[in-house]
């Protein structure tokens, strides 16, 4: 695993782990508790086809390996699937595989608590030590809240189960469940009638089989154990996807033949068909199974289960604590989930947190509504997963270094998504309850990183501010923000910007941006600092002499863009102002990478001024085409308007479709000019004097082509000001954006306005945008 | 965690390698489709064999066809860390 040292480099831990061992983490970690609980409760739903139950996981099961062992020989990190689903997709979607983890283990926890309770009260009935007046129901809940406490307390010491007591219990798993395999096949060979148990099969047809799938799914999972310890195995480039597969190849059929030996070897003494009776004794069906064909049986497999429950209880308790801790410390959680004990060393509240979580859900669900809940989460859980190996494989396939590639791609994970999703939602049919649960700790997960984790992880993830020269600012102060590349061409864009933030009394915030390489930490960007200062100054001795408001500050970032849409956020800027060299006009990238991702994504009013551009302006031509946009422009053109000579112009150029009638178009005008009367968003009360004074002239055109008409009156003008909508992806992409197509057959400086969208962010463009680009970060 | 902390690990391909791999599974995928289609007839004998013969037959060839995908995965996995050794390779030859 890799850890933060105090100087800054990573601490890698030993590869030790060979094949076998890793191997054996997994059967391990799969052959937990689910087999010895879940058989005889599985069993009821799907008789005898609990061992198709078993196969039909088995695939399922199968397939997601494969995505394990694909995204395991490749990012062999320890945070495996939630790593994974944080690199892959959104941002939330990496909360949210941690919330649903955490609630996962804890309530598998709550399973195997129940499982130890229930357990441990047949073998006190056993001893007749039973407590009098208190019912089995509550007396296996009781003991389930005392070995949950019991956990807890032991995790709260920090005593962690060995590895060789865990490699002991592993073994010890496998040889009773061998026992109870090799014991009850001889007990059906020696009476082949007992095959006839198996007819009916599907008792509960294709319902029941699915029930029992979706109730048996958890204990299925476990592999993933395997890619946690990834930084630990030697060769896991290999290892990993083999030791992935090994453990199924293993695992499968244990389970398959648990199936048909437990369903195969009891007999009830009655009529009473065998699964009936297995599903009757419930959790301790394996163990009533076992008591009539293996020696020692009911011992043995009651031993098996109170030590694999209360290993499996161990496992989940400090899995469950562990995920909660990390949220903390990423403050995707509050930040006590992160606060250590000062004596024993382990995070105390989040320790609490989940065996709170634990008992709760033990005590307040039946045990087979616990383990739906918990298969649900974990089906939810692989099918994120699932999906982030598509979108991996789409965005970082030929970087990265593969041991085990899937095959068709991307088919079999998109069956495996539908198989999943499937078996979730099936779910709902046998247990409604496991389901509200599991969206209600969705749904306060999407709350809490709405209103909670994500304005953290914004301001953990913003590319740091390392010079800032303020003055005391208003809160409300109107912000016009200049992002300075070029020195150069900076006293232009100040100019433009101190034009617009002086009718309001609004501050100028300078923002410089050191580009710091992608391959250097942003923290190692500081030493460009010495580098970017005399721009600093240059630009603050321009803002200076405007007599205005102002405040620099410089930003390290690996992209520009990220730098100026985060100071847009912190500092609530309201008009961003952005030099454009006024060329590139390529379809994908409009007018450069920079502006266009602010446009994007940027949450204000946008104006980008080509870098010839001189202001104040003579003559300024404004074309509208929508008269609901005329106002902005109009009040943005007003504040670069030369008025001092008589002879300058306003033109305000309404364009409208050749087909268009007169009264539609003299309409149009109307609504053009109501529009103009109001103030506008710089206060630009004079508008409608001049307008009067004619000194702004409305007019309007019939064109077919809006390009050339505008093209030809630029010729006599000094300064072109279009709005440009936030086109839609297609459009983009299609037919390009028609102010750029203008900008670049303009015969004079143009400025084009890009008004703040509402709701922008969750566009469909930016959902395809999503898995047509990598993740900026 | 991003790209750029990803190359950082050292999880990644070098730079200059970047665009130069192309993705390929070593799966034998013939083989692969004839056990997913032995996997599927498997299930359906297994269902509709009512506990008979039939189911019993479906489940070994469920077993089967398991096998065969666990034993072609295995071997993709040695065929594709040797190509990658063998692709590795190829810049060291020509620069020696």
């Amino acid at each position: 695993m890799t850890q933060p040292a105090a100087e800054g480099e990573p601490v890698h831990l030993a590869r030790n782990l060979g094949l076998f061992d890793i191997t054996m983490v997994g059967v391990g970690a799969m052959i937990g508790a689910g087999i010895f609980v879940l058989t005889g409760i599985a069993a009821g739903p799907a008789g005898p086809a609990l061992i198709l139950a078993f196969a039909l996981n088995g695939v399922v099961t199968l397939l997601t390996a494969m995505v394990y062992a694909e995204l395991g020989s490749a990012i062999p990190e320890a945070g495996g699937g939630y790593l994974w689903v944080k690199q892959g997709l959104p941002a939330w979607n990496g909360f949210l595989a941690g919330w649903m983890s955490w609630f996962a283990h804890a309530v598998a926890g709550s399973l195997y608590a129940l499982g130890f309770g229930a357990y441990l009260a047949s073998v006190l009935a056993s001893f007749g030590l039973t407590p009098s007046g208190i019912s089995e129901e509550h007396l296996t809940k009781a003991l389930a809240v005392a070995v949950a406490l019991l956990f807890v307390g032991i995790n709260f010491k920090g005593v962690s189960e060995a590895g060789k007591v865990g490699n002991i219990i592993t073994l010890a798993k496998i040889l009773i469940l061998a026992i109870f395999i090799i014991s009850g096949m001889a007990a059906i060979f020696r009476h082949p009638i007992y095959l006839e148990k198996f007819t009916p099969f599907a008792t509960g047809g294709m319902t029941g089989v699915l029930t029992a799938m979706g109730l048996t799914f958890i204990a299925f999972e476990g592999y993933e154990i395997i890619v946690q310890a990834g930084e630990e195995v030697r060769d896991p480039k290999k290892n990993i996807p083999r030791a992935i597969f090994l453990s199924l190849a293993i695992v499968v059929p244990i389970y398959m033949l648990v199936a048909f030996t437990a369903i195969g070897a009891v007999n009830p003494g009655t009529d009473q068909p065998t699964w009936q009776w297995l599903a009757e004794h419930a959790e301790l069906g394996l163990a009533e199974a076992a008591r009539q064909f293996m020696p020692f049986g009911a011992t043995l497999l009651l031993v098996g289960g109170l030590f694999s429950t209360m290993s499996a209880l161990n496992a989940t308790t400090f899995s469950s604590t562990r995920v909660s801790f990390a949220m903390g410390r990423n403050r995707n959680l509050p930040e006590m989930f992160a606060r250590i004990h000062e004596r024993t060393q382990t995070p105390y509240l989040a320790l609490a947190a989940s065996g709170a979580l634990i008992i709760f859900m033990a005590v307040a669900i039946p045990i087979a509504d616990v383990a739906a809940a918990a298969d649900v989460m974990f089906l939810l859980l692989f099918l994120q997963v699932n999906i982030a190996l598509i979108v991996i494989r789409k965005r970082y396939s030929d970087k990265l270094d593969y041991g085990f590639v899937m095959p068709f791609h991307p088919v079999l994970p998109a069956i495996n998504i539908g198989l999943i999703a499937f078996l979730a939602l099936f779910m709902f049919h046998f247990s409604s309850v496991a389901w509200f649960f599991v969206v209600g700790w969705i749904m306060t997960g999407f709350l809490l990183h709405r209103f909670y984790a994500f304005p953290r992880e914004r301001e953990a993830d913003a590319t740091p501010i390392v010079l800032h020269e303020k003055p005391a600012a208003m809160p409300e102060q109107f912000r016009v923000m200049v992002p300075i590349a070029n020195p150069k061409s900076a006293e232009g864009m100040i100019n433009v910007a101190a034009r617009m933030a002086r009718p309001v009394n609004g501050q100028l915030v300078l923002l410089h941006i050191a580009k710091v390489p992608p391959q250097t930490p942003l923290a190692g960007g500081r030493r460009s600092l010495e580098r970017i200062r005399p721009a600093v100054e240059q630009s603050a001795e321009v803002a200076d002499k405007l007599e205005l408001d102002s405040e620099s500050l410089v930003r390290l970032a690996h992209e520009p863009w990220r730098a100026i849409v985060d100071t847009v956020e912190d500092h609530k800027v309201d008009f961003v102002v952005m030099g454009w060299k006024g060329r590139a006009l390529a379809p994908k990238t409009m007018i450069g990478r920079n502006i266009d991702r602010v446009l994007k994504y940027a949450n204000c009013n946008v104006l980008i001024v080509q870098q010839k551009a001189a202001v104040p302006a003579k003559r300024i031509l404004v074309p509208v085409v929508e008269p609901r946009s005329a106002a902005l422009l109009v009040s943005v053109a007003r504040l670069l308007f030369d008025e001092s000579e008589p002879e300058s112009r306003l033109t305000v150029l309404h364009i409208v479709p050749p087909k268009s009638s007169d009264a539609h178009r003299d309409a149009q005008m109307e609504r053009i000019a109501q529009t103009l009367q109001q103030p506008g968003p710089f206060n630009t009360q004079d508008i409608q004097a001049l307008l009067e004074a004619g000194r702004i002239e409305l007019k309007s055109t019939k064109s077919k082509d809006i390009v050339r008409s505008i093209a030809t009156r630029t010729r006599d003008a000094d300064l072109l000001i279009l709005g440009s909508s936030r086109a839609n992806w297609f459009k983009r992409t299609i037919v390009g954006r028609k102010p750029y197509r203008i900008a670049g057959r303009s015969a004079c400086p143009v400025i084009m306005v890009s008004p703040k969208t509402v709701g922008a962010r969750f566009s469909m463009q930016t959902f395809f945008h999503f898995f047509r680009e990598e993740p900026e970060r | 965690m991003s790209l750029e902390d990803l190359e950082r690990a050292g999880i990644t391909l070098p730079r200059d390698q970047w665009g130069k791999r192309k993705v390929h599974s070593a799966v034998n995928r013939p083989l692969f489709l004839v056990a997913a289609a032995g996997a599927i007839v498997a299930g359906i004998l297994m269902y509709w064999g009512s506990g008979g013969g039939t189911t019993w037959v479906g489940a070994m060839l469920f077993l089967v066809s398991f096998f065969v995908v666990i034993v072609i995965s295995l071997r993709a996995v040695t065929a594709q860390c040797r190509a990658t050794q063998s692709a590795d390779a190829v810049p060291d030859k020509k620069s020696g």
